[in-house]
């Protein structure tokens, strides 16, 4: 089983309405849509991808497919 | 006045806390937003429209919703680079921590966090940081194994002997992972400008600015003031956000008694009431309990013939930076001696700091180029004045 989990370099920032993901190290962000936000919490290093997927699945009516390439997506 | 300049008023007005504006008179205004936004950018103070964008939305309606997402981004964009900068920050200060270095923060970052609203609102491009002379070998060698490099510029060609000396400031920079630039200084003003100041008074009336959770020194409040006081008449008042620096750190807690006081050790008396006037005009009122100084000399709040609130909101003054380095002390440096004696020294620096002598090694640093150069100078300038 595969686990993604935060990495040290990347932060979650509250800016307004909008949550940033910040590599503070590069200066490079991502800002979170409604999937991204869902997902973010789940990557604590407890919750392996396969149950991330299923969750993704479940709370957004998505396929497999789909969930999985937006974990990549976020993870990457 | 192009509508423009109304739009950079009507912020400076924003942030001098008056908010009442007749919602009609710009109605049907037309703006040029791409020079709107280049003038932002220029004055830094394009984050202040993402601030206070209700208000503007209304003001302004003709201006468009993409030039507000520009300044968010741009908002965005500075958070991120608060981040990074805090983040390098806090290495670096256990590092020169570990070397038994002391240094204190100057300007941008510790503005940022401490007297603005929101720390996005300060737009700044360098981290500025103040050591003292003997530490320059040991801090060179941390920034260069922390990746940075002496940037190209002015005194990149003086050895570390000529910085010490004259106190130039040394600026680095780091392209990997992020592109990061840190500036150097050695004192307040290097050896060549016309004010200079006592460092060790500054460097013992520091205080902790807190960045989030880490804590750095950086001067007391009124210190910093004087600072950056200084700071903007050094660079002409070229940039809104230096007058806004100095009309925030008066808007907090200060000792306008001590403030005044060494405002006056230092020179700087009709740069404070040029302050105050532009104040007025740019924010609408004179912050905090700030007053006037030394009357006698200068009679009044009258607007100032060059640096007033139009030169401000133009954001150049009808003369070279060049020029304006000549010219600008020459007003106000107080006495007449201290005039003669800085129009001497720019006119004939110190041989060891011309940098002619170091960047072009067909000029040998002997009297006779000296002489070549100095002329050659003198001619340039005597053709711009005409």
């Amino acid at each position: 089983m595969e686990f993604y989990k935060h990495s040290g370099n990347v932060e979650l920032k509250q800016f307004d309405d909008e949550n940033l993901l910040i590599n503070i190290e590069t200066g490079f962000y991502f800002r979170l849509n409604e999937v991204g936000n869902f997902i973010w919490p789940l990557l604590d290093g407890k919750q392996s991808n396969e149950e991330i997927i299923e969750k993704i699945v479940e709370e957004f009516d998505v396929q497999i497919e789909k969930a999985n390439s937006d974990l990549f997506y976020l993870a990457q | 006045m192009d509508i423009e300049k109304h739009v950079l008023l009507q912020l400076c007005r924003l942030i001098g806390g008056n908010s009442d504006f007749e919602p009609d008179l710009y109605a049907n205004v037309k703006i040029d937003e791409e020079k709107l936004y280049q003038t932002c950018l220029y004055h830094q103070v394009l984050p202040f429209f993402y601030y206070f964008r209700d208000i503007f939305r209304k003001s302004f309606p003709s201006l468009s919703q993409d030039f507000f997402s520009k300044a968010k981004n741009y908002s965005i964009f500075n958070t991120t680079r608060l981040m990074v900068y805090e983040n390098f920050l806090i290495e670096f200060d256990q590092q020169v921590s570990n070397a038994g270095i002391d240094y204190r923060l100057l300007k941008g970052i510790a503005l940022a966090f401490e007297i603005y609203e929101e720390p996005y609102l300060r737009t700044f491009g360098d981290l500025d940081i103040l050591i003292l002379p003997d530490s320059l070998e040991i801090v060179n060698e941390l920034l260069l194994q922390n990746g940075y490099f002496i940037c190209e510029d002015l005194y990149s060609a003086f050895p570390t002997e000529i910085i010490k000396k004259y106190s130039f400031a040394r600026h680095y920079i780091r392209k990997k992972p992020s592109i990061l630039a840190v500036d150097v200084h050695l004192n307040l003003s290097g050896k060549l400008h016309p004010f200079q100041f006592d460092l060790m008074e500054f460097w013992n009336n520091s205080r902790d600015v807190e960045i989030n959770e880490s804590k750095f020194r950086t001067f007391n409040k009124e210190y910093t003031t004087v600072y950056l006081l200084y700071h903007a008449f050094k660079h002409y008042y070229f940039k809104l956000i230096w007058i806004i620096d100095v009309y925030e750190i008066l808007s907090d807690d200060m000792d306008f008694d001590k403030l005044g006081k060494l405002i006056i050790k230092y020179n700087l008396v009709k740069m404070w009431n040029v302050f105050l006037n532009i104040s007025r005009d740019l924010f609408g009122r004179i912050p905090g309990n700030a007053d006037i100084l030394d009357e006698k000399k200068y009679h009044s709040l009258k607007r100032h013939r060059i640096i007033n609130k139009d030169s401000m909101l133009r954001g150049v003054l009808p003369y070279s930076p060049s020029i304006g380095r000549i010219i600008l002390p020459l007003i106000y440096l107080p006495s007449f001696l201290q005039k003669v004696r800085y129009l001497l020294r720019q006119l004939f620096p110190p041989k060891d700091a011309i940098r002619d002598f170091y960047v072009n090694k067909s000029i040998m640093p002997d009297w006779s180029d000296y002489l070549k150069l100095r002329t050659k100078a003198i001619l340039e300038l005597i053709h711009h004045v005409k």
